[in-house]
């Protein structure tokens, strides 16, 4: 039952990208290196897997393009198939604006409503395409690859083969966005059987759309292909000229090489006023302030309340109750008041806003914080998920 | 009642389409370097090309020989095989406005024709940056295809970025061996 190896995994996301539209020369064909071409082979006679992009002119004309390619395993992957699933810039607007819509995905637990929409255009094609390869051999692992916005279809996708065939089912994502709510991340942790989920630590999509999204696997590792300082779009990139490049990072023949990182989300997390010149615009940092957050959500008891009207709302009104939530907190004692400062502190400054002090604790403050913070991290998300497709 | 709903609501409507004018504007200018959206980029489609088609050692003239060179659209253009067989194209470079995209998207060349009712593609790479590659320039610039040859698969160094060779598919012969790592049969 071999994985894939990161070099593998991530030749195939990348080849994903080839299939979008044929040429004048009329075939959607593609040549892939040696090592992809002794593992499986693609037929594509019948073209690509087909989507409806997130966007709304593609909608309204119900235009689809190649947005995934399956192959068949030989040699040592013999009876195994890969699904190689490409991102597209238009669902950058999904994950990147405040309005984030949830919808209920096939597995009943909350995902990306954009996400969503294009996995459902495709699902029947899928199915078509994996139907008789699968009734054929039931035992091959199917393993689903993909970059960007392509990773989060191919988790969603992951989890559906896996309760759809019972397959084995591994998924190997790079730069992939946060794709549901902990319902989703702890559901598909535990029904896809491996995960590997590739990040550059300054890469900023990995990082949206912020909690309540969660990563899976929930609560355990994820392979960092780059450790770096701060934020930078270009980190996203996939070319072997980019630096660094997820094709330079992830070029390697063992995942055990490879440096494996645990989620700070885990821990608890209280910010000190007084200490906040320490945040910077950083993966780091972002991470911190969400454990910053979910610890005064517990702290002051309000933590399972936000969660159940996180299931339920928007985007948008998510932040407005999360502001009037915390301008609750900070009236309950002074101690939660402290922390609370502390925390909006450390987000003015992740924010790189010239003036980090917190005068007050009232909502329209803490929504104005909120506004700053979201606006500085999904600014650059959307920069660099633009800049690659 | 046949009138759409849309014309009854023209307040909203107008308002949706106001507010997205806004965002566009809004979220372009907020960028650190606002003008980077406007910037063009140099972008390399194919250096020259030069070859020679056959069929079984034979010249084959009067043929169209097409160049289609894709970076988001196609470009596509052709030559006309002289008696010898013989065609050229001349380096294509475009400039492009993609946001501060400058390496990520791919660039794919196709060569093909069309021969006897038979299309026959005669190389067909693609490039992961915009800027040109040693090896493809040399090797574009001395094509052997004879129409009789099988479709193959080549694996060539290459020289920016030794770690992922090129690949290269086609029943183009090249006038040197030089770059060859591997190669078979489709």
């Amino acid at each position: 039952m071999p994985t894939l190896t990161p070099s593998m995994a991530v030749k195939l996301a990348s080849l994903a990208y080839e299939i979008k539209a044929p040429g004048s020369s009329g075939s959607y064909d593609f040549d892939a290196a040696p090592e992809i071409r002794n593992a499986f082979s693609f037929d594509l006679s019948n073209g690509p897997i087909r989507g409806v992009s997130g966007s709304m002119l593609a909608r309204m004309l119900k235009r689809s393009t190649g947005f995934a390619m399956i192959g068949k395993g030989k040699g040592q992957y013999n009876g195994d198939h890969v699904v190689a699933i490409r991102g597209t810039a238009s669902l950058s607007d999904g994950i990147t604006d405040a309005h984030i819509g949830l919808t209920g995905g096939d597995n009943n637990s909350l995902i990306h409503a954009g996400f969503n929409k294009t996995f459902q255009s495709m699902k029947p094609a899928l199915e078509n395409t994996l139907t008789p390869l699968l009734a054929r051999s039931s035992t091959g692992t199917v393993h689903c690859v993909g970059h960007s916005l392509g990773g989060a279809l191919a988790h969603i996708t992951a989890d559906w083969v896996k309760r759809r065939y019972k397959n084995k089912v591994f998924l190997y994502t790079f730069g992939a966005p946060r794709v549901g709510l902990d319902g989703f991340a702890i559901k598909t942790s535990n029904n896809i059987d491996r995960i590997f989920r590739c990040t550059h630590a300054a890469d900023p999509v990995p990082m949206v759309p912020l909690w309540p999204f969660v990563h899976a696997p929930y609560q355990g590792e994820e392979v960092l292909l780059a450790p770096g300082q701060g934020i930078s779009f270009a980190a996203h990139k996939m070319a072997e000229a980019a630096t660094p490049g997820y094709l330079n990072t992830a070029n390697s023949d063992s995942w055990r090489s490879l440096q494996q990182r645990s989620s700070l989300n885990l821990a608890t997390v209280r910010l000190q006023y007084d200490n906040r010149h320490q945040a910077s615009f950083s993966n780091y940092w972002a991470e911190k302030i969400s454990a910053g957050l979910i610890t005064l959500l517990k702290d002051a008891g309000y933590y399972t309340a936000v969660m159940a009207q996180a299931a339920i709302g928007t985007g948008l009104t998510f932040y407005d109750m999360l502001a009037r939530t915390l301008e609750a907190v900070a009236k309950a004692s002074t101690k939660l008041a402290e922390q609370t400062k502390g925390l909006l502190g450390h987000m003015l400054v992740f924010a790189r806003q010239a003036v980090s002090t917190v005068t007050e604790l009232s909502f329209k403050f803490i929504r104005w914080v909120f506004d700053v913070t979201l606006g500085a991290l999904y600014r650059t998300a959307r920069e660099a998920i633009n800049s690659v497709m | 009642m046949r009138i759409s709903n849309v014309w009854r609501k023209p307040l909203p409507l107008l308002a949706a389409a106001l507010s997205f004018l806004v965002f566009i504007v809004f979220s372009q200018q907020v960028n650190a370097d606002m003008f980077s959206w406007f910037k063009k980029y140099d972008v390399h489609l194919s250096p020259a090309v030069h070859g020679k088609i056959t069929f079984n050692g034979n010249p084959v003239a009067n043929v169209k020989v097409f160049r289609e060179l894709t970076y988001d659209t196609e470009y596509l253009d052709y030559a006309i095989t002289d008696v010898n067989g013989q065609f050229s194209f001349a380096e294509k470079n475009i400039r492009s406005r993609r946001p501060g995209s400058l390496l990520e998207t791919f660039t794919r060349q196709v060569l093909f024709l069309d021969h006897n009712d038979k299309r026959y593609i005669l190389w067909r790479f693609t490039n992961r940056t915009i800027e040109p590659a040693k090896t493809i320039n040399s090797l574009l610039n001395g094509l052997h295809c004879d129409l009789s040859n099988p479709d193959m698969i080549y694996d060539l160094r290459n020289q920016e970025h030794p770690a992922h060779p090129h690949v290269v598919s086609g029943i183009c012969t090249f006038e040197t061996e030089t770059y060859i790592i591997g190669q078979e049969r489709k």
